[in-house]
């Protein structure tokens, strides 16, 4: 769900090898374990599950703008090191079909990464006192947000879309209600007020900024709120689907409580 | 999905000299104008390598209709950065839309000329063995699964558990239906391995090596594109 | 003559907690022999050779190839076995139909230019050399079944297992199939080892047939004795061969006919039945 569908050339390329040397460096971690333990096993189902995951992608849910992305079941299936590298695949496979910059591949697969390692995380610890449908829900919610997070501030930082905010639509007048925590005076000559970390420019209130994303706001975060539902249903429906006949996949040692 | 199938397909059958030309040539090409695009912050010079884009994807013979269909994808997500950097300036964001646009062409022309295998062949010069062999057991999981699925979604419409605005009860068969594949694809990628273990798997399927020689016009293509990056620095 | 495959009473435990037994006939396959596992879905033939290609371990009974536990000494076996799988989409990982032919000898580290004479040979048997830089998941499901054969055989096995080989084939490629796997075991003596629920093949690829039903392995016969015992057939669930019903049902008529167990035998009995003399 939190993958990001930014193209080449809107992060700045620095970010985007910074991606690719950290993947890198924890894929090679991954497969050198691999190499030194019967994981190898599991090579053929980590490309089986990256595969699954694009075609689960693909499964149109209806009138909803966002489709499932099955990173928390990749690393449940998988377990969370070879669904990293599942997630990894996945990226640079759809790059190629312009679905997110080649040059962002290392950042998503970060992102989703982390996404999967939380959900995955917390699916084994939920499915001891939990349901499978409830725990690998909650788990995929939490991974989901945990995500969002990761990318909203990734692209906040990355392409200084704060400073952008605050520069252009800041720049009007209007009065200030907030108390004064201190008086500057920037290189312009500009007087500004800091006010809770955020700077206005000739003193007025961010609260009054009508900006015009603002009604595009709240549709973002429905689309948000959509997408990790969709995500945490869907997945806790598969789970609960495949572990009533195959409680092997998710380890049924993990699961002390069955859905009915 | 029936994307990939057919852009495997196109990649395959195609006979025009860019098909022809080595995947490596191919790969460096697609690397330096990837990098000649990024780096640019002048729509002339990135409207510039669009158009020789489309003009070599052309030339191939390559469906437009599908590299269109394909560029939308970019091209919608992108607009959303774009309105952003309009606030500064209305090239600011067209060049965040050419830029994406420009990738993703580079990018579909790559893949339309060049097949998976053979881009997964120059992967395995200088990835790890067992992530190359990750690639291609998704290469071949996927066109299995693309069936398999078609299939399951036929069957659930024709069965009526899949209907346009029935949000609830399509996200609940349409996780049968993934539930389904998760099980088979378990025991599928089991069988594999048990296969691949009887015929002595331990990493490292695809073998680097080339039939075709380096030819003077691989050397020329490598060359375009080396001429387009420097014209994009020095310019 | 010792054999080169033996199993005998076979217990094996699944993950959904399924259990199969296979006892009764001890199986037993010679050298050079060629051997079809027949009985209905469920029987239990999956498990058999997936115990013999030492990918299961059996919670007991004997399991011998080559004299040694397969599921032990899988690295050793395995040298001497081929084999293909019901479903050859799953088998085939080779990018091109050459790469897949050489995948096992490249594995075991064979000489560069003895693998590519090797493919070369078994392509041109196979008369498969005009697909050899072709994409596995483009080709027809015949050329499929012949590219998982080529992989199979690359390697000059010893024992070569199929299990349902002729699944999903049209009649022109299961008769190609079937001449091919004739003259790998006439020419390289190769031991077949084939499951499969097609009946009406049987006859042209056994030496022996073990039928396995309910947990039990019965008979162990050629197919001419098999075919006559009509009965056995319907007991296990399996519908008999054509001819045999027919012949059968010929000699409850009171006529004195032997049971064929192919085209040429029945002609040859039916004519003789018309006391038909050519003019």
């Amino acid at each position: 769900m939190s993958h990001i569908h930014i193209s080449d050339g809107v992060i700045s390329a620095f970010w985007g090898l910074g991606g690719y040397l950290i993947v890198g460096l924890i894929i090679f971690l991954i497969l050198r374990k691999v190499e030194k333990t019967d994981l190898k096993k599991k090579i053929p189902m980590t490309g089986v599950v990256a595969a699954l995951m694009i075609v689960g992608m693909s499964v149109p849910l209806g009138p909803l703008p966002v489709h499932l992305s099955l990173a928390v079941l990749s690393a449940i299936i998988a377990g969370p090191a070879l669904g990293f590298i599942a997630i990894f695949v996945v990226n640079f496979l759809l790059a190629f079909f312009g679905h997110g910059g080649m040059t962002i591949v290392g950042l998503n697969t970060i992102i989703i990464g982390a996404e999967a390692f939380v959900g995955s995380m917390l699916f084994r610890l939920l499915s001891k006192k939990l349901t499978p449908f409830k725990s690998a829900s909650i788990a995929t919610a939490i991974g989901v947000i945990v995500s969002m997070t990761m990318m909203i501030g990734l692209i906040g930082i990355t392409t200084g879309g704060y400073e952008v905010f605050l520069h252009k639509f800041l720049d009007h007048h209007h009065e200030v209600g907030h108390s004064n925590e201190g008086v500057h005076q920037n290189e312009d000559g500009h007087l500004q007020q800091q006010h809770g970390g955020e700077y206005n420019e000739e003193g007025h209130d961010v609260k009054d900024v009508k900006f015009l994303f603002l009604s595009g706001w709240t549709a973002i975060v429905i689309i948000l709120l959509l997408g990790i539902f969709t995500e945490s249903m869907g997945t806790g429906l598969i789970v609960k689907f495949f572990n009533k006949i195959r409680p092997d996949i998710t380890g049924e040692s993990n699961t002390a409580v069955t859905d009915k | 999905m029936h994307h990939l199938a057919e852009i495997d397909n196109i990649s395959i059958t195609g006979n025009s000299v860019i098909h022809n030309l080595k995947a490596v040539s191919k790969m460096i090409f697609a690397l330096f104008i990837l990098i000649s695009i990024v780096v640019s912050d002048s729509i002339v010079h990135i409207g510039g390598i669009m158009l020789i884009l489309i003009g070599i994807l052309v030339f191939s013979r390559i469906p437009l209709k599908t590299v269109g269909v394909l560029v939308l994808y970019p091209a919608f997500f992108s607009l959303v950065f774009a309105l952003i950097m309009m606030q500064q300036s209305f090239e600011h964001g067209l060049i965040v839309i050419f830029k994406a646009v420009g990738a993703a062409l580079n990018m579909i022309l790559l893949i339309t000329t060049t097949s998976y295998v053979d881009i997964f062949r120059v992967l395995s010069l200088f990835l790890p063995k067992l992530l190359v062999d990750i690639f291609l057991f998704t290469y071949r999981a996927l066109f299995i699964f693309i069936d398999q699925i078609e299939n399951l979604i036929k069957s659930m419409r024709l069965r009526g558990g899949y209907r346009a605005f029935n949000i609830f009860a399509n996200l609940k068969n349409v996780a049968g239906a993934i539930g389904v594949m998760v099980i088979h694809s378990i025991d599928m990628s089991n069988r594999m391995y048990q296969i691949f273990s009887l015929r002595g798997y331990s990493g490292g399927i695809i073998n680097w090596h080339e039939d075709k020689k380096f030819k003077l016009l691989d050397f020329l293509y490598v060359l375009i594109s080396i001429i387009i990056l420097a014209g994009v620095i020095v310019f | 003559m010792n054999p080169i495959v033996k199993v005998n009473c076979l217990k094996h435990f699944y993950p959904d907690k399924t259990e199969v037994h296979l006892c009764g006939l001890e199986f037993l396959v010679n050298p050079g022999e060629r051997v079809v596992i027949l009985g209905p879905n469920g029987a239990g033939k999956t498990t058999l050779i997936s115990h013999i290609l030492g990918l299961l371990k059996a919670v007991d009974g004997e399991v011998e190839v080559l004299g040694m536990d397969p599921y032990k000494n899988f690295e050793k076996v395995r040298k001497y076995i081929g084999v293909v799988f019901q479903n050859v989409d799953e088998q085939i990982i080779g990018p091109t139909v050459y790469d897949d032919i050489a995948f096992t000898m490249r594995n075991d580290k064979v000489d560069k230019n003895e693998i590519d004479k090797r493919v070369r040979e078994i392509a041109a048997l196979l008369k498969i050399e005009d697909i050899l830089n072709k994409i596995p998941h483009y080709l027809s499901g015949g050329q499929k079944k012949k590219v998982a054969l080529a992989g199979a055989i690359a390697n000059k096995p010893k024992i070569l297992v199929m299990d349902e080989p002729f699944n999903s084939l049209d009649v022109s490629s299961k008769s190609d199939i079937l001449f091919l796997l004739n003259k790998i075991n006439k020419e390289f003596g190769i031991t077949l080892i084939i499951t499969t629920h097609d009946l009406d093949i049987v006859p042209e690829i056994a030496d022996k047939i073990y039928l396995i039903s309910d947990g039990k392995i019965i008979s162990g016969e050629g197919p001419r004795e098999l075919f006559s015992n009509v009965g056995i057939f319907e007991d296990v669930g399996l519908e008999p061969p054509i001819l045999s019903k027919l012949f059968h049902s010929l000699r409850e008529e009171g006529i004195n006919v032997k049971i064929p167990v192919n085209i040429k035998e029945a002609k040859e009995q039916l004519l003789s039945v018309i006391n038909y003399k050519k003019v």
